[in-house]
């Protein structure tokens, strides 16, 4: 052993951290070299000298001060979840997540692919269904859209039965535009068929709760001027069940080129009503 | 310390009576300044209560105290962009101790230490108070510092071989 190895060991062999082997042959090299012994001499001393140093005494203050910082801890720590006096809303929220999420990485990591796998479930659900519903309106109005549209292209054929299918079509129609009433009414009012113009009547029975379409169909009774498209008007005019539809057929009952068996339908139905 | 992760704050008492006055000691052999020294031991409680739930009882409690003590120092001095006070602008250390004749000589040699310590780099000044004051093994000191053992073997064995030059020409000066 060289006198440059033993004096890198010599603080180990003053703190006692050498194992017993090499301890031995330290000393065994310290009794031969003067050298080596006036340094471990050096370190020895002023080592020992490390024992004058008082362990000077913290004011009373430091302990105070401890005591209330604990205290005001204490008060801000509720179930084990730790308050600032400071602490705002969001940082409170923020120390309660952080109570709740779990400590170890590999289950906060499962945790997020969990979150994460549960989030993409709901967007694709919720996305589909958006899509969905838009999807199913749009196909809806083009449904309306082009049964309006062939029920008035029907109802200006010039074959009877085809305009008889185009008025049945609108059945089909919920909410009918106003095209679309109008188209109704002008074949109710102006087809040279008769079957045609009946078929009209049941058609705006449907739609009996728009008040456009019930004052039309008193004007229609006006000016109609066959029998059993007056009959037909007479019974849904009677089931409008309003003060206007008593004033329309008394209106007909005094014309004086009316069939006389539309005027007694006509009277029958006017004694129901009032 | 595991009773205090666990919500019972009061279990801290008796930890801050049995290390407080160890660790301003600490302080104080670092900073040579009483009423610093006490502020950074108010700070380290403080970071223990706030971080107490990151203490997992893997370490002695002193060796976590001590790690978190390590950092408030180096936090501080970092933000307050000051070096360690040499002997020379450091007020005297306050001695605790009454001075009767008696005790004279043995003041100046506390203070010709505590003077030759102030003269160690902060690096080596910390590793050496710990192994002397704290009686703890290397491998406690890489812990609280962050450093290899070897690293702090070298270190320890450097700190207490200049500290014995440094100490040496002291007294010199005072003889002569």
């Amino acid at each position: 052993m060289n006198c440059k190895t033993v004096k890198s060991q010599l603080t180990d062999y003053i703190l006692e951290q050498l194992d017993a082997k090499f301890q031995k042959d330290l000393e065994t090299h310290l009794q031969s070299c003067p050298d080596c012994q006036a340094e471990l001499s050096a370190l020895r001393k002023v080592w020992t000298e490390l024992d004058a140093v008082q362990e000077a005494e913290p004011s009373p203050m430091l302990k105070s001060r401890f005591y209330q910082m604990l205290e005001s801890e204490k008060k801000y720590t509720v179930h084990g979840i730790q308050y600032t006096e400071r602490a705002s809303l969001w940082d409170r929220v923020d120390q309660w997540l952080v109570h709740w999420w779990p400590r170890r990485p590999a289950t906060q990591f499962g945790v997020s692919a969990v979150i994460l796998l549960l989030g993409l479930w709901l967007g694709n659900g919720l996305s589909n269904r958006t899509v969905r519903n838009g999807e199913m309106t749009a196909l809806r109005s083009e449904v309306r859209e082009m049964r309006q549209f062939m029920s008035m292209s029907l109802m200006n054929q010039p074959s009877s039965v085809q305009r008889i299918q185009g008025v049945n079509l609108t059945e089909q129609v919920k909410n009918p535009d106003a095209s679309l009433l109008e188209a109704l009414f002008h074949t109710l009012n102006s087809d040279p068929s008769v079957n045609v113009r009946l078929e009209a009547v049941d058609a705006l029975y449907l739609f009996r709760d728009k008040e456009n379409v019930r004052a039309q169909l008193l004007k229609s009774l006006e000016i109609q001027n066959s029998p059993l498209v007056q009959v037909a008007l007479i019974d849904l005019i009677t089931q409008l069940k309003e003060q206007k539809a008593l004033d329309a057929l008394k209106s007909l009952m005094q014309k004086e080129d009316v069939n006389p068996d539309v005027r007694e339908y006509a009277e029958r139905k006017t004694l129901e009503m009032s | 310390m595991m009773a205090v992760r666990d919500g019972d704050l009061d279990a801290l008492g008796p930890l801050f009576e049995k290390y407080h006055k160890a660790l301003y000691h600490h302080f104080l052999m670092q900073t040579s300044r009483p009423q610093l020294s006490e502020d950074l031991v108010q700070e380290v409680f403080f970071r223990i209560l706030k971080y107490r739930q990151t203490y997992r009882g893997e370490s002695k409690f002193s060796t976590w105290m001590y790690s978190i003590a390590h950092n408030v120092k180096v936090d501080y001095f970092r933000k307050k962009k000051l070096k360690m006070v040499n002997i020379e602008n450091a007020n005297p250390i306050p001695s605790t101790i009454p001075g009767p004749d008696v005790q004279t000589e043995q003041k100046d040699e506390a203070d010709l230490i505590q003077q030759s310590l102030q003269k160690l780099p902060d690096d080596k000044r910390e590793v050496l108070l710990l192994s002397r004051f704290q009686n703890m093994k290397y491998e406690e000191i890489g812990k609280i510092t962050g450093c290899a053992i070897g690293t702090i073997k070298a270190r320890v064995h450097h700190a207490l071989k200049d500290l014995s030059v440094i100490y040496k020409d002291l007294a010199g000066e005072r003889l002569s």
